[in-house]
């Protein structure tokens, strides 16, 4: 098999399985005071420490969650009722609970995906000299919310000038890093981004388990309640495994630098990955920005191809295993938000395909592709309803 | 990495490995029946019917010879932009429908041919339905232009 959809998720590390089992043999509840209880909570506390040091941040300021979607949930639930403004290739757990809890303004992006701070609904900078007697959360934009690296199509947001126009705005800022952990450098001081949300199961680690980096003294209010487990800050009883795995996996991406892996030898076979595809298959256009995008993932499309049919002759011909944005493989009916946000086009969306490399992936593997890739595209084009060659667009085939 | 080789067979479309769909789905999907590959209008079809949008991510073409004396169809081609589950059932629709007289053709349901794959993803019901739809088209065109060829 060739496993090309590590964004989707990745395997677990071996030293994240020996964690875990090694863990599975505790019997404490982390938050009992007794020694089987301390045992317990040292682990967590070890892996709180790798985590922390990942994303320079401090190990208090790491709240354990159930995983992306919870920590993006949790931040959204902080700014209930309050104006936020959020990127339109957020993922759907930080844009659907934004629209549903806050008066969420959408900021646009260009079509590689970029946030532009310019582009930040115009609020009211607070007074803080105690002058208005106003609501200044009712006034002012209270939170923006801008994804460090854009899970489907790759692209990187220049985090650091976006939050500093944020608080130039007197809003707090969040990044959804989730995609870019591990991938490339992340420092939430460089950044000065007030929350950042990561997830386990994107560098090796198991699914169930992720976090929320708050900086010391931001606002904070639990989504899950009913317990004093992190302080007060998020009920429930530990995941002791789960946290031992994603500990282990932050301690490899740690010891490995494997943003320096993903740079140095993935990177290249990506690059050659679109190279070949934008050569060889008529009308294929790349929907990655060439600059600005994770080192390990290319989206492209292929004009009159359905994307979902691509998927699936790649899996049963090749075993390939790729993803797509295409609405048949969404389960909602809808095309992908993020490519209609940056080409507008939902036939460019439907024939999306998204390949995302993994630490393993080689040269013999994108060649892999190459074989079956062209005469799939080639076929499905061939008994298309649609004729391919109408839209011309750069950076593509036609190039 | 690559551990599998498959075989490819006479049409392109290949044998494959294990499969999230039932066998039969699987079978039409990836040897599917009765497709038209390159231009519409290198077959001398009788009648057609187009139906769906790109825009929405699907769209099926049916086009239909029938015999004018017993109002048999006679043969079918399709094409389609549209994913597994459309290649599919309108693969499995074409062998169902080719033999049978135009007012039979139209009595087949979008649950027959379900049937007749062994079952497809509840959200995938939609896709199955295309075909369907095209055909009924494509009948009705015939019916409204009898004596016409290649509208």
């Amino acid at each position: 098999m060739v496993y090309l959809d590590y964004s989707a998720t990745s395997p677990l590390l071996p030293e994240v399985k020996t964690a875990m089992l090694s863990a599975m043999e505790m019997t404490g509840n982390a938050s009992s005071l007794h020694t089987p209880g301390h045992l317990t909570m040292n682990i967590i506390e070890d892996a709180r420490e790798e985590i922390a040091k990942l994303i320079g941040a401090k190990p208090e300021e790491i709240l354990f969650t159930s995983g992306g979607t919870e920590s993006n949930n949790t931040v959204t639930n902080i700014f209930a009722g309050k104006n936020v403004a959020v990127s339109a290739i957020e993922h759907p757990s930080l844009l659907e609970s934004a629209k549903l809890r806050c008066n969420t303004t959408i900021i646009p992006v260009d079509k590689d995906g970029r946030v532009s701070g310019r582009a930040f609904p115009a609020y009211d900078v607070p007074d803080f000299d105690g002058e208005t007697k106003k609501d200044i959360n009712k006034a002012h934009l209270s939170l923006v919310s801008v994804m460090l690296a854009n899970n489907e199509i790759g692209t990187i947001n220049d985090i650091k000038a976006l939050a500093k126009e944020a608080h130039a705005h007197g809003a707090l800022f969040h990044t959804d890093a989730t995609q870019a952990l591990g991938k490339i450098k992340i420092n939430v001081k460089d950044l000065d981004v007030d929350y950042m949300t990561i997830s386990s199961h994107k560098i090796g680690g198991p699914i169930g388990i992720g976090a929320l980096y708050i900086k010391k003294g931001s606002p904070f209010t639990p989504l899950i309640i009913g317990g004093h487990q992190e302080h007060g800050r998020r009920a429930g009883t530990y995941q002791t495994v789960n946290i031992a795995g994603f500990g282990a996996a932050a301690k490899y991406a740690n010891n490995h630098q494997t943003w320096e892996i993903y740079n140095d030898k993935i990177k290249p076979l990506r690059d050659e990955l679109r190279k070949r595809i934008l050569a060889e298959i008529p009308y294929s256009s790349s929907n990655t920005p060439k600059n600005h995008s994770l080192p390990h993932l290319l989206n492209c499309s292929f004009e009159a191809a359905e994307g979902e049919s691509i998927q699936l002759y790649l899996d049963a011909e090749g075993d390939i295993i790729v993803s797509t944005g295409s609405a048949c493989a969404s389960g909602d009916g809808k095309p992908s938000h993020v490519i209609m946000a940056t080409k507008n086009d939902a036939e460019i969306a439907h024939s999306s395909v998204r390949f995302s490399l993994g630490l393993d992936t080689t040269e013999n593997d994108i060649n892999h592709v190459m074989k079956y890739l062209p005469g799939i595209v080639k076929r499905l084009q061939g008994i298309s309803t649609l004729t391919a060659g109408k839209i011309k667009k750069e950076d593509s085939y036609y190039a | 990495m690559p551990k599998k080789s498959t075989k490819t067979s006479a049409n392109g479309f290949s044998a494959g490995t294990p499969w999230i769909y039932s066998d039969i789905v699987k079978e039409h999907f990836l040897n599917p029946r009765n497709f038209l590959m390159g231009d519409e209008n290198k077959y001398d079809y009788d009648a057609k019917g187009i139906v769906g949008n790109p825009i929405c991510g699907d769209q099926m073409l049916m086009m239909i010879k029938v015999d004018e004396k017993t109002k048999k169809i006679t043969d079918v081609k399709w094409k389609t932009y549209g994913c597994a589950s459309a290649i599919a059932s309108t693969s499995a629709l074409s062998e169902l429908a080719k033999g049978r007289t135009l007012d039979d053709a139209l009595k087949i349901t979008a649950e027959e041919i379900e049937e007749f794959l062994g079952g497809l993803p509840k959200h995938k019901f939609h896709c199955s339905v295309l075909g369907h739809e095209a055909l009924a088209s494509a009948i009705a065109d015939y019916k409204k232009n009898i004596p016409c060829k290649n509208h």
